[in-house]
Parts: structure tokens; C-alpha cells; sequence
């Protein structure tokens, strides 16, 4: 635990040297002073120092959190305005062990780096210079949060991001649990947390740290990072499964293999049988019995052509090529118009499930419509004849909306029947498609062997022609059989490291913590005890203990968010218990945090007296003041006020003079030239 | 007798020969094109969209016939190409013939729509003027049309009308033979 010792702002103007410094006590503090004093200025500096301004919604190294006093004019304390021509602001902390350091950074300068002023417990300084918002955790010798963390003694810690990669935890996503701005700090429970660096569930985690449960939040991340891997082996399960669809389709094979559903259930049914058994079963496609039957066929046809006899007699040859070829023809003709039929189909079904989802849309709007009112019909009568203007007596219909619903689910069953229709003519065509391709290759050889055949002279010849024809058209089968079977295998052995990875996933698993339950008690009932000192109005003695905290730590009441119950000022009551709590808590836990809770402007959440009074009880009791983390309270209270708490033994600051920047005397002639032969010497 | 049920009677009595039908009109099911509440929300804004001012105490007025081609063409939003096409068609007389004929067929035998008109007309929402429609009281138009746009119903149907803004629709368009 550390603690903040003291907050400085100096600079330079045209008046003159000007500065303010706030000295601060361990414990709980009320640091009270009149509006436009300084006070967000003081509670600025804090975030600016430990270099946390994207809290702010603001980008690196950007004064403009600060007020113009620091930046551009100084009010002086006749009311005159002196142009500021540099500033900076520095922070001082003591370490629970005895160790102090200050932090100086500038305002208006050069505000990347900081300068750090350490003093160890047996009395050494240290200086140094480090970059405040660059690289600040990764960049070993001058980052500036890897410095703090290392001083601090906090374990650094990589979570994942929504990008996919790693980010780690840094102080901007720790403090907004217990930095509570004034501007916005107070509208949700960690309302300054950021996403810019995009890390998953990084509240959740900023507690869990806090908290000291690193155990949780390495659980945690590897939930995540299954999450993750999970989402990419059901992708790449889709891609592969359509890339082995779309092979077996350009072969004229219709069988289905689907890459959807959970990994585990991919996981089982890929596993049951290989791409050879399922072509075996679902398709009869066996390629090893095929290439067995070509290769006897390739052997006997070369067994024909060079060593058997030949008849001489036998005057057939010509009219078998030609035969083939116009049975080939026939064949292509007929796959051909197949193929036209069911693409002005698949067209067709693809207009007709345009239409039916148009029409799922109209009906649900219409059941909108019937709901809201809108073009509700009075009841009316016809000025002539008296008789009701009914839509009946127009043969026209008013549906219940019960008959729109009915329609809505029919046309739904439809829309379903027509995708699964379309979804078979893309199939259909796909594998038609596959098999017009092969019946071309199939004709050009046949066409082939048939020139060769006629042009031969001789039924010899013409014997020997065929048979050569036929044995190169047997060859080049076997070498798309083998081409094929290539293909298969590689995609076989796809789908093998596939099972191999999703396997790892599944049996990895991710265990649950059972560390996290003792700090998660521990914030629990601080929260408890803090939300009734502060006079929540949900939270009562009899029901506090059925308050209890879901998994992103929202607290609940009885089912509901906390947030939504009780008044609006409770809301501030709320912010301020959960960052107490989570202090106490963390301390009681040996937790990691820093051991300051800093509360801007409370009281202006809501000025009301019944809220003051709340406050101001709050702050008298035994459970603020005996708090060993330091609380530092940032608002005005009135003499009375101050008196009353005084008195209870509550440490009221209260800074003398209007502004909290004030023009410093000038230095004597003499003095600056004794400073300047020292340098010189 | 209900315009839904009426056509399954018919085929009722065809088969009633060789088959025994049961009619339940109770389960049947009609399609959102049959309710009048659709029909009078897709004509509002067809007549909020294309209507033009006429007189001076603030009505409006459109062609009856292009009232109902728009209405149509609406609530089948893959038609819009056809039409633009039959516009597009015009100068060539047999060409502007063969590219209308299933629309032209559609929407002049849309008989429904005729029922609605009157109905609206019956109920002081239009007046018929020669080949126009005129609108008697703006309120109840404007009334369906501003709630239909607020909650967002019907986008289709009204970003067609939108696109019809731009195809020019001729008298000869509107008129059957």
C-alpha cells in the first residue's frame, strides 16, 4: 500500500513565479474549499503524474484535462488575469515499507516525459527521466507504468484483446476503480474505464486485480482464449468442409459433410469415419477397387495389343468408336438440358424465397402494425342509408392478429422448405456440373479414337487403333483415380490435424478458482457495510445480506441491478461504496491496490440537505475514519460542517486563500546570483 | 362470403364429383395481402409519396389508375425492374405490349384494392373525381402514413414507392384493352 503525501502546481507567468502545494495525511481526509479554488485541479494532477489522462477520453500526453489557469491564464488574487508561460505539476508517495517517490511531469512544456525523484528506505536518491504514455509498460528501461508497477510491486499481467492478441492490464484500467472524477467518474461503477486497448472483460479484471486474484484472472483469460480458438476451429471447420463439398461436387458426388455445429460435436462426427468410408458409404465410391479394376482393364488391353492374335476378319472396330461417341453425345445432351432445367429452377426458387421474405416482413410489420394501433378504424355508419360502414360489407377482411401470426409461421415453413429446395439445386448443379466436365473429357477421347480409327486402313489396323485408344483413355483414368485419391488424402489429412487441435482444446479444459471465492466474500461484505454507512435506501440491515455480486461484479438486490433501485442520489452513494468497499476489501485480502480512494466532489452529485446530512454522517462514523487506506475527499462544506466533523475526529483540510495557485514572492537579486555562480562553479 | 375462402369453395364443388372435401376455414391461414389495415397503410403512403396538391384548401389528388399500378408495384418490390422497363419501353409500341403483359395482367384484375378505394371513399377518406382520387380528409392519410414512418413498417414497400418517384408512368401504362 502506498499513500499520497503531497500535490504540487508551480510554473511560471508573466507576474511572476507562481505555485500551490497540498500536504496530505494518511486515512480518510476532507480536503474542503470553495468552488473555483482548485480542487480539480489538485485531483487532476494526481491522474496527470501517474500518467492515466486516457481515463479522461483524452489522447496522450493532452493537458486539456486541466483547467486554463495552468494552461493559458492565472487568475491573480485581485481578480486580473497574467498569461501562463510554463507549468508542470508533481505528486509525492510514500510506500507502506518507507519508500518515497515524486513524480513531476509538465503542463505546459513537454509533457512526454516524467521526472522521478526516488528515495529508498536507507535514505539514497535516484533520478531519472521516463516516458509517460509511450510504450509505458512494454519499454523496459523508460517506460513509465512498467517503473510503477515494478515500484509498487504489483505483478504485470497479459489479458486478451478483442483483436485477438494480448494487452496488458496498465494503471488507466486500474484506476477508475478508485480515481472518481468528478465529471463522470460518478454516473456508473468504474465510469472512467477504457477500451481503447480493447482488452476482454478488462472491469472485470481491474477488480479481480485489485482484488489480488491473479489465480481468477489467468482462469479467466484462458476462458477466453478457448472462447477464441474455439471460434476459429468452428470457422476453419466450415472452410474445410466446404472446400471437401465443393471437391466432391466437381466429381459428381453428392455427399454431405458439414462443418456446423459446436466443436465438440464436429469433433465426434469427423472422428467416426474417414473421407474414404463415408465416399464408400454415402456415394459407392471406393478409389482403390477402381483402380484395381483399371489397372486389370490397362493390362489386358496391352496384353491385346502386343502379343495376342488379331482377327483379321473381325471389321467392328469402327462402328464400337462410333457407337461410343454417339452414346457419349447423347449422354452430354441430356446431362446438358438436366442442367438448364434445374438453373431456371434453382432461379426461380431463389425469386420465390426473395418474394416469401418480403412477405415474412410485411406480415410481421403488419403484426406491428395491428399491435400499435396505427390506422386503427373507428366504427362508423353511412349519413344516408344508417347502415354500418363494416369492412364486411366490402368483402374486405380487419385480421386477427392471432390469423397474421398463423400466416407469419406458414410463410416461415415455406421460407424454410424453399432454402432447403435452393440449397439442393446449388448441390445438384454442382455435382451435374462435375459430371458434364467429365463426360467432355470422356468425348474428346472417344472423338479421338474415332478419327484414328477411321483414318486406319485394314481391319487390322484399324483392330490395333481402337485397342491403343482405348488403353491410353484406361491410362489416363488411372491417372485421375490416383489424382483423385491424392486429393482425398490431403484433405483427409486436413481434416486429421483439425481433430488433433480440437481434441487439445477440448481435453485442455479450464478449471475453476476457488482463490477468488475468499476475496470475492471479502469485497461482498465490505460492499455491505459500505452501501449501508453511506444510507443507501435499497440496502437495509434485514436485506444487505441478500445483496450479492453476479459475475462482472454488478451488485444485485433481489434479482434486480442495484443500480436501478432505490433513489437517484443513490447512485453516488453506489459509486462511492464500491470503491471503498474494493479498497477494504483488497487490504484485508492483501490485494493490489494502491491504497488511496480518491472521492471528487461527492456532494455535488446531488446538493440536497438530506444528502449532505448522509455524507457528512457517513464521514462521523467508525468505519470511515478507522479505514487505514487513505481517503481523500475533494468538496466544500460550510463552517458548521467542518466544526461537526472536527469534532468527531475527521481530518478536515482547508487550504488558505481563494485559489490554490498563488503568486509566489520574487526572490532577492542577491539570492538569484549566488544560485547562478553555484551552477556555474 | 370471405375473398379468401370464396376461390377454396370453388375448387370444393370442382372436386366434390370424385372427392368428398372438408372445408375449415377456421385454419386457414390468409396472407397479410388480404388485410385491409395492410392495404389502406400501403396506400397511404403511396398517396403521401406520389399525390399531388389540387385546389386550394390544401388537397391532394392522383390518377386512380396509377394509384392502384403503385399500390401494386409496392407490395411486390421485385417488380420494380419490370416496370422500369415497360417505362423505359414506351416509344416502341409492341415492345411496351409484350414487356407489361404479367404485370398489366396483376394489377388491373387487383380487385381488392377497387373495394378498399371504396371503402376509403365510403368513409370520407377519398372522393372520386372523374379518374382521380381526391382526399377528402388529409387527417386519417397522414395519421396511418406518420405512424408507419415512426415505427419503421413497411421499408420495402415505401423505398419503392421512393424509387417510382423516378419512373415516368404513362396514361397508356394505366389503361387496359
Amino acid at each position: 500500500m502506498i499513500r499520497l503525501d503531497e500535490i504540487e502546481v508551480r510554473g511560471q507567468s508573466d507576474a511572476g513565479p507562481f505555485a500551490g502545494i497540498l500536504r496530505l495525511a494518511p486515512g480518510l481526509q476532507v480536503v474542503s474549499a470553495r468552488n473555483a479554488y482548485g480542487k480539480s485541479l489538485a485531483s487532476t494532477t494526481i491522474a496527470w503524474c501517474l500518467g492515466i489522462e486516457p481515463v479522461f477520453g483524452i489522447p496522450d500526453n493532452e493537458p486539456s484535462c486541466f483547467p486554463e489557469a495552468v494552461r493559458e491564464e492565472l487568475e491573480l488574487a485581485d481578480g486580473s488575469l497574467t498569461r501562463v508561460i510554463s507549468s508542470e505539476c508533481s505528486i509525492r508517495l510514500i510506500h507502506q515499507d518507507g519508500r518515497r517517490l515524486k513524480l513531476t511531469r509538465a503542463i505546459k512544456g513537454d509533457s512526454v516525459p516524467i521526472r522521478i525523484e526516488e528515495e529508498s528506505t536507507d535514505g539514497q536518491n535516484r533520478k531519472s527521466k521516463l516516458i509517460a504514455r509511450r510504450a509505458t509498460m512494454q519499454d523496459e528501461h523508460g517506460g513509465l507504468q512498467r517503473f510503477l508497477f515494478d515500484w509498487l510491486k504489483w505483478p504485470r499481467h497479459e489479458v486478451t484483446t478483442f483483436r485477438g492478441g494480448g494487452a496488458e492490464i496498465y494503471l488507466e484500467n486500474l484506476a477508475p476503480a478508485f480515481y472518481i472524477d468528478q465529471d463522470e467518474g460518478w454516473t456508473n461503477i468504474q465510469a472512467l474505464q477504457i477500451g481503447r486497448d480493447g482488452q476482454q472483460q478488462i472491469a472485470e479484471i481491474a477488480v479481480e486485480y485489485l482484488l489480488g486474484a491473479i489465480e481468477a484472472i489467468d482462469q479467466r483469460v484462458a476462458r477466453q482464449r478457448a472462447n477464441q480458438t474455439s471460434l476459429f476451429l468452428r470457422e476453419s471447420a466450415r472452410a474445410l468442409s466446404e472446400r471437401i463439398s465443393n471437391a466432391f461436387l466437381r466429381r459428381g458426388w453428392r455427399v454431405e459433410f458439414s462443418g456446423h455445429g459446436s466443436v465438440d460435436d464436429i469433433l465426434t462426427r469427423w472422428s467416426s469415419r474417414t473421407l474414404r468410408a463415408l465416399l464408400s458409404d454415402e456415394a459407392n465410391v471406393d478409389l482403390g477397387a477402381r483402380r484395381a479394376t483399371l489397372n486389370k482393364r490397362v493390362e489386358a488391353l496391352r496384353r491385346m495389343l502386343t502379343s495376342e492374335p488379331i482377327d483379321p476378319a473381325n471389321v467392328s472396330a469402327p462402328a464400337e468408336a462410333s457407337q461410343r461417341v454417339i452414346q457419349l453425345k447423347q449422354a452430354r445432351h441430356t446431362q446438358s438440358r438436366d442442367l438448364n432445367t434445374l438453373r431456371t429452377q434453382h432461379g426461380q426458387t431463389a425469386e420465390l424465397l426473395k418474394s416469401l421474405e418480403h412477405r415474412i416482413h410485411a406480415a410481421s410489420d403488419l403484426l406491428r402494425l395491428k399491435t400499435t394501433g396505427i390506422g386503427r378504424l373507428d366504427h362508423l355508419e353511412c349519413p344516408t342509408c344508417h347502415r354500418d360502414l363494416d369492412p364486411a360489407t366490402f368483402a374486405l377482411t380487419d385480421q386477427s392478429v392471432a390469423s397474421v401470426e398463423a400466416h407469419i409461421e406458414a410463410l416461415r415453413r415455406d421460407y424454410d422448405l424453399m432454402n432447403k429446395n435452393l440449397r439442393s439445386f446449388q448441390e445438384t448443379i454442382g455435382s451435374g456440373n462435375g459430371a458434364l466436365v467429365d463426360l467432355d473429357v470422356e468425348l474428346r477421347e472417344a472423338e479421338r479414337a474415332l478419327l484414328t480409327v477411321t483414318n486406319a486402313i485394314g481391319t487390322v489396323r484399324e483392330q490395333v487403333a481402337q485397342t491403343a485408344a482405348n488403353l491410353t483413355a484406361a491410362e489416363r483414368e488411372v491417372d485421375r483415380v490416383i489424382e483423385t485419391a491424392q486429393e482425398i488424402t490431403e484433405l483427409q489429412e486436413a481434416i486429421d490435424k483439425w481433430i488433433r487441435d480440437a481434441r487439445a482444446v477440448v481435453e485442455q479444459g479450464v478449471g475453476h478458482s476457488q482463490d477468488i471465492n475468499a476475496r470475492r466474500l471479502a469485497f461482498l461484505s465490505s460492499l455491505r457495510r459500505y452501501l449501508t454507512a453511506l444510507g443507501h435506501s435499497a440496502i437495509k440491515p434485514e436485506n444487505a445480506a441478500t445483496l450479492h455480486l453476479d459475475e462482472q461484479y454488478t451488485p444485485y438486490l433481489n434479482g434486480r441491478r442495484l443500480r436501478s433501485l432505490g433513489s437517484a442520489s443513490d447512485q453516488s452513494r453506489l459509486v462511492a461504496a464500491y470503491s471503498l468497499a474494493l479498497a477494504a476489501a483488497s487490504e484485508h485480502v492483501r490485494g493490489f491496490h494502491p491504497g488511496i480512494v480518491i472521492l471528487d466532489e461527492p456532494l455535488q452529485q446531488n446538493p440536497d440537505e438530506y444528502h449532505r446530512e448522509l455524507f457528512l454522517s457517513f464521514l462521523s462514523q467508525e468505519l470511515a475514519r478507522a479505514a487505514t487506506f487513505q481517503t481523500i475527499i475533494f468538496t466544500w462544506l460550510n463552517a458548521g460542517e467542518i466544526q461537526r466533523l472536527r469534532e468527531q475526529g475527521t481530518n478536515v483540510i482547508t487550504p488558505d486563500g481563494d485559489h490554490f495557485l498563488k503568486l509566489l514572492p520574487a526572490p532577492s537579486p542577491d539570492l538569484v546570483e549566488s544560485q547562478t555562480s553555484s551552477n556555474r562553479s | 362470403m370471405d375473398r379468401v375462402v370464396s376461390p377454396i369453395h370453388d375448387l370444393a364443388e370442382l372436386l366434390s364429383g370424385r372427392a368428398q372435401p372438408v372445408v375449415i376455414p377456421e385454419r386457414l391461414a390468409p396472407s397479410a395481402s388480404y388485410d385491409l389495415r395492410y392495404r389502406i397503410a400501403v396506400i397511404a403512403a403511396a398517396f403521401e409519396i406520389h399525390a399531388k396538391p389540387f385546389g386550394v384548401s390544401g388537397q391532394r389528388r392522383i390518377s386512380a389508375g396509377r394509384l392502384k399500378l403503385l399500390q401494386f408495384v409496392a407490395r411486390r418490390p421485385w417488380l420494380i425492374e419490370m416496370v422500369r422497363d415497360w417505362s423505359g419501353s414506351q416509344h416502341d409500341a409492341q415492345l411496351a405490349m409484350t414487356a407489361s403483359q404479367r404485370l398489366r395482367r396483376g394489377f388491373l384484375g387487383d380487385q381488392m384494392h377497387e373495394d378498399v378505394i371504396e371503402f376509403l371513399v365510403a368513409r370520407g377518406v377519398f372522393v372520386r373525381l372523374g379518374g382521380h382520387i381526391v382526399s377528402d380528409s388529409m387527417a386519417f392519410l397522414m395519421q396511418v402514413y406518420s405512424g408507419v414512418v415512426d415505427e419503421n413498417l413497411f421499408p420495402a414497400e415505401r423505398d419503392v414507392l421512393q424509387e417510382l418517384l423516378d419512373v415516368k408512368i404513362t396514361n397508356d401504362m394505366l389503361e387496359g384493352w
